[in-house]
């Protein structure tokens, strides 16, 4: 239900005018003129509106008090405007819709003999502008917006704004499209984003996290509208922004450095010393050693313990490096030790043979890397 | 602040440094101080050589805590030296290793500790033709007992070919080091070429540089040529190893760049020849069983006791021998360790028999399966590798050491036994023989073990011959449990610490865990098993690490206990590191950067770093005060 809320706005002084005296005892009401003053052709929500009686006149040239009445179709409670803090001629009055509704404004004139008049109602509709959809990475990409599978990527729709000073938006992002191999339980779509501590709901609302689970081609949209009731409908009530990026498959870490060097041959280990076998550099597109700004690569370490006895993995042991102690060695036993290096994607290793010391699935690029040891 | 003044210092050696490995005796023989000492021909019947002195000398004269002392031979009389053979000791009367520079005359010694350090050297007088003695040392002061010396341990990226190499910092008091330079020496191609009686022979060789615990190591092939980027100012250790024993290993000591590289092929003679035989309480040869000799870090060749009598023959060089008999782990046999002796030396152009004779047995046959749940409802546990080891049984044989036919000696040896297999499908492991003793059992899980039950130790199995046939089980894993705070007058709890728990019980026995927000920590860890527990702040935090070597785990839950409120472990302030690693005067990034405590064995890492692409890192380091 609908009803009108009233204000009247009680602005005028008198307009000043030179005395005459006229003799004639028949006062004459003013002539009310008004008219909306504003350059735009709409009125919106938050902009000033100014309602213009200048061209009132009296025509016995009294002295004239105006008196603005604005209504609005609102809720009695709210007064769905302000009255704008500029200064105002007694013939003006500037005020601020707070509401999409209908604003009538009135202008009452009275001369100094008590005559009024009222002008023609002026109606004034607030109208409501869209909101500007703007949508960005949060996660730096490479060049060309490429990512790495396995990485997550963060959007951010914060830049997104509403021209209509207080509209509350609401973002709503969609998928709009991924790979057709891409597995809908694999890939991971999440607007809410609790681990990084978002600190109001609109932060956390505007973000997007996605973790492709192919390579290939993506499209994401963000919907951002000042009307729940509206996403992804209206144009007028609703914006769209796409993001467009491409994932690259993973690259495989390499062992790049160790201690001592795998490729030494054979090492003839000391039956009374500890000796160390340490990972000193991987390389890897998102997961090196020693770790990078996402990560780190983890290691698995498989120790076969005699010629042709067959590795074993050492188990819940992740570490860079591994201490043999030769004590726990026979004269002349012969170990091979074996260390993996592993990102966070799964790489078909299938084609290096268990018996091969190198798995190099790129050239130089090796998985894993295999020492031979003999103790003394 | 009473320190603030002061700076700290960097000592940038040019060929790495001597690590303080060790211990101690007080200044000998008035070596302390800058006292020159003078050495003298031990042959008195000599009077060429009676006027010949040698002097060991120091720079600086007084030298602080954290210096690097430079040593130098010198002489007066008609002298002729040709090697030289360096030994220190620390103010604790601990061993100190001293890097022997080039020439050789020449060394450096690092003053890890206030007190006096003692030096000797043994110098061969080729015009004497006998080795005389020469003494020297210092005292190092630190008056106010707030020098702290760190090794930082530079690894370059392998695509550099740079060697590992190493600086000494000295942080005094609170003071931090930023913004040094460290520039890395590019290193020299020391390339060479191995050469036996038999032409050019395949080796692995491994090169250790004086004073420092890393190496170089390489595999020679066939061709007998290598090269190797090295440090051209450091003297090495050369070890050679050739892959069939033949000519017998060797080694090298204290060679220079210029004599490793002096234009000739490493040539070694064959050895020594020593043979043996291994026979069991029965006559019987025990088959297969490796002898070896080891005469300090230096072992022989590999004997291997043939099937038809149990002879076995090896080559080696020179040198008083400790042996080790190896037998195959099928016979149920120890392994026998007999310590150096010379008795056992080995003397060119002259025979040695090593005869040894295993004493009569019991050999029990062992049968474990490993089990893991709950009482009354275990199942066996596949894939579990059990060790059994027994680290002294007495009187397992004898050694009749014969020398040119005649029977120099006999002696008693006690032996060892350890033996590894993995559970099948039944949780059952091979049948083992095993000789009677006192077993601790290690039961490590498997990868796939049930929940809740870990790796195991059975501390004390008695194996007394005929069968034994027993289930072990695994058991839940105890807890290692504490508290972090920092060291603030009003001590805050310390979330997001790495702590990490190592113990050599089995193979890579290591546990990680991260503090929680209540700077809490608990790490599931062997019952009775020793640990050395790391605690490893961030270095955004600003605090230094802990370290607690021989951390027994005597109970279930054991907690870690500290200075803070309720027991917490406090992390001290850590002292800032910064710098940049050049080469050549262009920074370097990628080099991993260890700052390793000096003088505390086992090279425990207390702060690492990785430069980044401007060469710079920063890590955090204990205070001097800090814990360890």
């Amino acid at each position: 239900m609908m009803f009108r809320s009233k204000y009247v706005v009680l602005l005028a002084a008198f307009a000043g005018v030179t005395g005459c005296l006229y003799l004639d005892g028949i006062n004459e009401p003013p002539e009310v003129s008004v008219h909306l003053r504003t350059a735009a052709e709409q009125v919106f929500i938050g902009e000033r509106v100014w309602v213009d009686g200048r061209d009132t006149v009296d025509p016995d040239g009294d002295e004239l008090s105006y008196q603005f009445i604005i209504e609005h179709s609102g809720s009695a409670d709210n007064p769905e405007f302000d009255l704008c803090s500029a200064y105002m001629e007694p013939w003006e009055v500037c005020f601020i819709p707070g509401a999409k509704v209908e604003y009538t404004v009135t202008l009452r004139v009275t001369d100094e003999h008590g005559a009024v008049s009222v002008g023609d109602p002026v109606h004034v509709t607030a109208n409501n502008r869209p909101p500007v959809a703007d949508c960005r990475f949060d996660t730096f990409p490479k060049p060309n917006n490429h990512f790495i599978l396995g990485r997550e990527i963060w959007m951010t729709g914060v830049d997104s704004s509403d021209p209509d000073v207080g509209d509350v938006k609401y973002y709503h992002w969609e998928e709009r499209s991924r790979p057709s191999n891409s597995v809908t339980a694999d890939f991971v779509f999440q607007t809410s984003d609790a681990s990084r501590e978002a600190t109001s709901e609109d932060e956390a609302a505007v973000r997007l996290l996605v973790i492709p689970d192919v390579a290939g081609s993506y499209e994401v949209g963000l919907w951002v509208a000042d009307d729940p009731d509206a996403m992804e409908m209206s144009v007028a009530t609703s914006a769209l922004c796409q993001l467009h990026f491409e994932v690259d498959p993973d690259e495989a870490p390499c062992l790049a450095s160790t201690s001592p060097d795998f490729a030494t041959g054979t090492l003839v280990f000391d039956r009374f010393d500890v000796r160390r076998l340490e990972v000193t550099q991987v390389t890897d597109d998102l997961d090196p050693f020693p770790g990078g700004q996402e990560g780190e690569t983890d290691f698995v370490w498989q120790v076969e313990a005699a010629p042709g006895a067959g590795f074993s993995e050492v188990p819940g042991y992740g570490f860079p490096y591994f201490d043999i102690d030769g004590a726990e060695f026979a004269l002349n036993q012969r170990i091979r030790v074996r260390v993996l290096a592993l990102d966070r994607a799964t790489h078909d290793l299938s084609s290096c043979p268990v018996e091969l010391a190198t798995c190099a699935l790129g050239a130089g690029c090796f998985q894993w890397i295999t020492w031979d040891i003999e103790f003394r | 602040m009473m320190h603030s003044k002061r700076k700290s210092r960097l000592t940038v050696l040019a060929g790495g440094v001597g690590l303080i490995a060790a211990l101690t005796a007080a200044c000998s023989l008035g070596g302390c101080g800058s006292a020159k000492d003078a050495g003298t021909n031990g042959n008195s019947n000599n009077n060429n050589t009676a006027q010949c002195q040698y002097y060991v000398s120091n720079t600086p004269l007084a030298p602080e805590v954290g210096d690097l002392v430079s040593l130098e031979v010198s002489y007066t009389g008609t002298c002729s030296p040709s090697t030289y053979d360096w030994s220190a000791t620390d103010p604790d009367g601990l061993t100190a290793t001293i890097d022997v520079r080039n020439p050789p005359r020449t060394a450096e010694l690092l003053a890890q500790k206030p007190g006096s350090f003692s030096v000797t050297v043994s110098i061969f007088d080729s015009f004497a033709d006998t080795t005389m003695t020469a003494h020297g040392g210092f005292t190092a002061a630190d008056p106010l007992g707030d020098h702290r010396i760190y090794l930082l341990r530079f690894t370059p990226p392998g695509s550099l070919g740079v060697p590992r190499q190493q600086q000494v910092i000295t942080l005094i008091g609170n003071t931090p080091l930023t913004g040094q330079v460290f520039s890395l020496e590019s290193g020299t191609t020391l390339s060479n070429s191995l050469a036996g009686p038999g032409g050019p022979f395949a080796a692995y060789v491994r090169l250790i540089q004086s004073g420092f615990p890393l190496y170089r190591e390489l595999h020679v092939d066939a061709a007998g040529a290598f090269s190797v980027q090295i440090l051209a100012d450091a003297t090495y250790d050369v070890v050679v190893i050739p892959d069939d024993d033949t000519p017998a290993p060797a080694l090298l000591s204290a060679q220079t760049l210029f004599d490793l590289q002096g234009g000739t092929a490493f040539e070694f003679d064959a050895g020594t020849w020593v043979t043996g035989d291994v026979i069991d309480a029965s006559t019987l040869p025990v088959t297969d069983t490796q002898v070896g000799l080891r005469s300090g870090v230096l072992p022989s060749g590999i004997g291997t006791a043939n099937p038809m009598n149990g002879e076995f023959l090896l080559l080696a060089r020179a040198g008083d021998q400790a042996v080790e008999i190896a037998p195959p782990e099928h016979t149920g046999l120890p392994r026998v360790q007999i310590p150096e002796s010379a008795l056992l030396e080995v003397i060119p152009q002259t025979s040695l028999h090593l005869s040894f004779s295993y004493a009569p047995l019991e050999v029990t046959s062992v049968s474990l399966r490993v089990m893991a749940g709950p009482a009354g409802s275990q199942q066996p546990v596949p894939d579990a590798r059990v060790t059994l080891e027994a680290t002294l049984l007495p009187d397992v044989g004898t050694l009749t050491v014969t020398r040119d036919g005649s029977e120099v000696a006999v002696i008693d040896a006690t032996g060892a036994f350890r033996v590894t297999a993995t559970t099948g499908a039944d949780g059952r492991l091979p049948v083992l023989p095993v000789p009677a003793g006192t077993y601790r059992v290690i039961i490590e899980a498997p990868v796939d073990a049930p929940t809740g039950y870990g790796t195991t130790v059975v501390p004390s199995l008695a194996v007394s011959g005929g069968t034994l046939a027993q289930d072990v089980s695994l058991v839940a894993p105890w807890n290692l449990v504490g508290q972090l705070v920092d060291g603030s007058p009003t001590p805050a709890t310390v979330a997001g610490v790495r702590v990490v728990a190592m113990t050599t019980l089995g193979i890579g026995s290591a546990v990680e865990t991260t503090s929680d927000a209540n700077g809490q920590f608990s790490l599931a860890v062997v019952g009775g098993a020793t640990y050395t527990v790391l605690v490893m702040p961030d270095v955004a935090s600003g605090l230094g690490r802990l370290r607690f070597a021989d951390v027994v785990v005597a109970q279930p839950v054991l907690t870690m206990a500290g200075g803070g409120p309720g027991g917490a472990l406090v992390l001290p302030d850590g002292l800032a590191l910064s710098g940049q690693v050049t080469l050549q005067s262009t920074p370097v990034p990628g080099v991993l950067i260890q700052a390793i405590p000096s003088g505390v064995p086992g090279e425990p890492v207390l702060g690492e770093a990785v430069t980044g692409a401007g060469g710079g890192f920063e890590l955090v380091l204990p205070d001097p005060g800090g814990s360890e």
